[in-house]
């Protein structure tokens, strides 16, 4: 149960979603700043935040679409072609740059075909290091990210400024440690914040002036939810997923999503930028410190051990893995970790998301899944 | 219509050469072990730095791998074993996911001959692309043995040489380590030189092809690949790349053609289809059409990639002026191989695709490109649909197949055939009487 003050607050971050174009229009109107996009969180936001750039994260509209068919394999994931369609479409017409940090070659598509046919300003392109637990890992991603400063330099005419980076790793790291405050409002049950409104916040976080932001989780936390209806303890593994209709129909159907492990959540806000020492240097690190996706997950694995230990720490009762189809990275570790899962006795349920696919054929095997822990 | 001129043709006499020495390295595979070499199981090793080990022999995942590819039941029996452990099959590489069904088998460590178990003693990979690199992961896991991977970046500039670099020679710890062996730093410098060689004389026997008429098509070309795929680091692949470049050198000096005809010349982009290997190359050989160029039959080659997307091969170390002394020097000259001269690791880099493959159709004289969309291979597949635009910008023309390289059951022959023929059709082609 919402209070009139949560219910307020958590609207402005659904409300944002849902107008995240009329968001950025508005704050390049009120600041004269620049816009950029990006598609991975691996993007080192606080270098562009630094410049007085507003990084937002591209997301799908889950609509159906023919703009893409010319320019990406149709095996290619429904986000990358979703994301692209956005693109081609015009929608983000306001952004005045592109920024890409790989991550697979289905985003590295859509990027690099929406920077051919609609062209941006300002485009750049990072490599992410996949063997992150090479010594030479952050070194690498630190020239990455020292080539990054130095474009955005020259595009915006400003120095990046010490103070300046400092500020925006501070607002950053703020963000990070107010999210983390939600999410464990996630570990009671009832957990006071449902999946689906903490996904919102987090997606939100990708699309807004950080310092906003912060400004609105203070007001959230400050009148938190009192509790949510609560249902089965549920951690949802994901590809890159902005699909919160997916986690309402978990939660609608007795499950009650407390913890998740995708780009798009836990993954974006996990670990601070430690504020010693060289900040870009430190802002390398972060991003190749936290937890990884299955592309980085090369060497020996870390990921199994994170989930589980995340199953433990939010005491959940099973797992539901939302995998995009055709999303190969997530596909060679899906079984790998599945089993980690079962051989600690938590049930499971893999569901293949396509962006426009109907809810309703997922409705059944959530249902037959949920009977389970009856 | 086009003309069907007749050229004179003859076999190439490299072939025996070449089937003596898949012979003997298809042997080792399974032999090294009890010769008291060591055995790497990978996609695509660093196979320079392994013979630093002294003797070894590589040996791919999917062992069964020329079985599989001539019995499509059996490469069906491998696919399901991995559809069973829940691995996904159309939402992975088609390549790899029968490999894990190999791997899960058991048959990796299998001898084929004798039914008795040859084990693998580590694996030691290129994340050329994600798919590799993950299933080393799976591999090493199932196996019970360990595995280390090198990331090579699919971006160019120095800081992506030494990143590769210093996980190159952080490597030699690890083989010293899982191997119990001392690594020889002259062998690894001799080996070296060796592999560079063949990449280099590979790719001068795929520019023989610019040639009018082309001396082997494309396919012969890739048929060629496998020495070098399994012994590239030796002095005696090498030696046979020589051989191979000065018969095709001579062939196209003497107008020496591949098949006898030659009326139009094509490109082909996009992994192969494995189990359909003769398909393409006779299927437009009806029309007296030859494949002349393409990215994967190259891609075993070291190339000089030039901004404006031109290949050519790379400088031999005689004609760079080099000299590899030191363990430093062949561990540099081998991550400036994997980052800037071997296609397979940029083929993601997909800002310089559609240039490199208009820039290649043009410089070897393509009048068509036949395109596979790979259901099997994202990497292959991405930025091919951009390149697709360019070659059709440029007036080359174009047609796309799907299918998958090893998965039989996405193939459709009938439909295929139905696109191509209606391709060569429209560059005026008919079947040859």
């Amino acid at each position: 149960m919402a209070s009139v003050e949560a219910a307020a607050a958590l609207d402005r971050f659904s409300r944002t979603i849902k107008e995240r174009h009329d968001y950025a229009r508005a704050w390049k109107e009120r600041t004269g700043g620049k816009v950029v996009g990006y598609f991975c969180s691996y993007v080192p936001e606080e270098v562009l935040y630094a410049l007085g750039v507003l990084p937002v994260r591209v997301l799908g509209s889950h609509e159906p679409q023919d703009l893409t068919e010319r320019h990406i394999f149709g095996m290619f994931c429904p986000y990358s072609r979703d994301v692209l369609a956005q693109g081609l479409s015009g929608r983000y017409d306001y952004l005045d740059g592109l920024v890409f940090a790989h991550c697979c070659p289905h985003i590295r598509q859509s990027y690099e075909s929406w920077r051919i046919h609609r062209p941006v300003e300002f485009s750049h392109l990072m490599w992410v290091p996949s063997m992150v637990q090479s010594p030479h890992a952050v070194p690498f991603f630190e020239d990455g990210v020292r080539k990054l400063t130095a474009a955005a330099e020259a595009w915006t005419g400003k120095p990046l400024s010490p103070d300046a980076l400092g500020q925006a790793v501070s607002t950053y790291n703020l963000n990070r440690r107010l999210l983390a405050q939600l999410y464990g409002l996630r570990k009671p049950e009832p957990p006071t914040v449902t999946g689906t409104q903490a996904m919102e916040v987090v997606i939100a976080s990708t699309l807004t002036d950080k310092a906003e932001h912060n400004q609105w989780l203070h007001e959230l936390l400050a009148h938190p939810p009192q509790a949510s209806e609560g249902g089965v303890r549920l951690l949802a593994v994901g590809s890159e997923n902005d699909d919160t209709g997916i986690i309402q129909l978990l939660e609608s159907l007795g499950g009650s999503v407390v913890i998740e492990d995708n780009c798009l959540g836990n993954r974006y806000f996990w670990d601070e930028v430690s504020p010693d020492g060289d900040l870009l240097s430190a802002v390398a690190a972060r991003y190749l410190e936290k937890p990884p996706c299955p592309q980085r997950d090369i060497g020996p694995r870390v990921r199994t051990s994170f989930l589980t230990g995340l199953a433990r720490e939010y005491d959940v009762q099973g797992v539901v893995f939302l995998r995009q189809k055709f999303c190969d990275p997530h596909a060679y570790e899906v079984p790998i970790i599945q089993q980690a899962f079962q051989d600690l006795g938590l049930p499971t349920l893999i569901l293949e998301l396509d962006v426009t696919t109907p809810y309703g054929q997922y409705r059944t095997r959530i249902e037959a899944f949920m009977e389970m822990f009856l | 219509m086009a003309v069907a001129t007749r050229y004179p043709t003859r076999p190439l006499e490299c072939w025996g050469k070449l089937r003596e020495l898949r012979r003997k390295y298809a042997k080792q595979a399974w032999e090294m072990g009890e010769q008291g070499g060591l055995v790497v199981a990978a996609q695509l090793p660093a196979m320079p730095l392994v013979a630093g080990l002294g003797e070894f022999a590589r040996r791919i995942y999917g062992a069964y791998f020329g079985k599989a590819m001539r019995e499509p039941e059996v490469l069906r029996q491998f696919h399901e074993a991995a559809d069973a452990r829940g691995f996904a099959r159309g939402d992975m590489c088609s390549s790899m996911h029968h490999q894990i069904g190999q791997v899960l088998l058991g048959l990796t460590q299998t001898d084929p001959f004798s039914g008795i178990s040859r084990p693998v003693d580590f694996v030691f990979e290129t994340n050329f692309c994600h798919s590799a690199a993950k299933t080393a992961q799976i591999a090493g896991e199932v196996m019970g043995v360990p595995y280390f991977v090198v990331d090579v970046p699919h971006i160019e500039g120095e800081a992506a040489r030494r990143y590769v670099a210093g996980q190159l020679m952080d490597s030699i710890g690890w083989l010293e380590e899982v191997s119990g062996r001392t690594f020889d730093d002259g062998k690894f410098v001799e080996a070296m030189a060796h592999w560079w060689h063949r990449g280099v004389l590979y790719a001068r026997v795929g520019e023989t092809l610019k040639a009018i008429p082309a001396p082997i098509d494309y396919w012969q070309v890739r048929a060629l690949r496998v020495p070098a795929q399994v012994g590239g680091h030796t002095a005696e692949v090498a030696e046979f790349y020589e051989m191979a470049l000065a018969e095709v050198e001579d062939r196209a000096r003497e107008g020496i053609s591949a098949f006898g005809v030659e009326t139009c010349r094509l490109s082909h982009e996009g992994e192969e289809m494995f189990y359909a290997e003769k398909f393409m190359g006779e299927m437009v050989q009806r029309y007296g059409a030859v494949f002349v160029v393409g990215d994967t039959g190259f891609n075993t080659g070291l190339w000089h990639i030039d901004e404006d997307g031109s290949w050519k091969s790379a400088p031999t170390l005689k004609e760079m002026g080099l000299t590899l002394r030191s363990r430093e020097d062949a561990i540099d000259l081998l991550a400036q191989a994997l980052v800037d001269h071997s296609p397979i690791f940029r083929c993601q880099r997909l800002e310089e695709k559609p240039l490199e493959v208009v820039k290649r159709s043009q410089e070897w004289r393509s009048q068509g490109a036949i395109i596979h969309m790979d259901i099997g291979c994202r990497g292959m597949s991405a930025g091919m649909l951009e390149a697709r635009m360019a070659l059709e910008r440029e007036g080359i023309p174009t047609v796309t197949y799907e299918s998958s390289n090893s998965d039989p059951r996405d193939f459709t022959p009938s439909q295929v055939t139905d696109r191509l023929e209606s391709f060569l059709e429209r560059l005026g082609l008919s079947r040859l009487t």
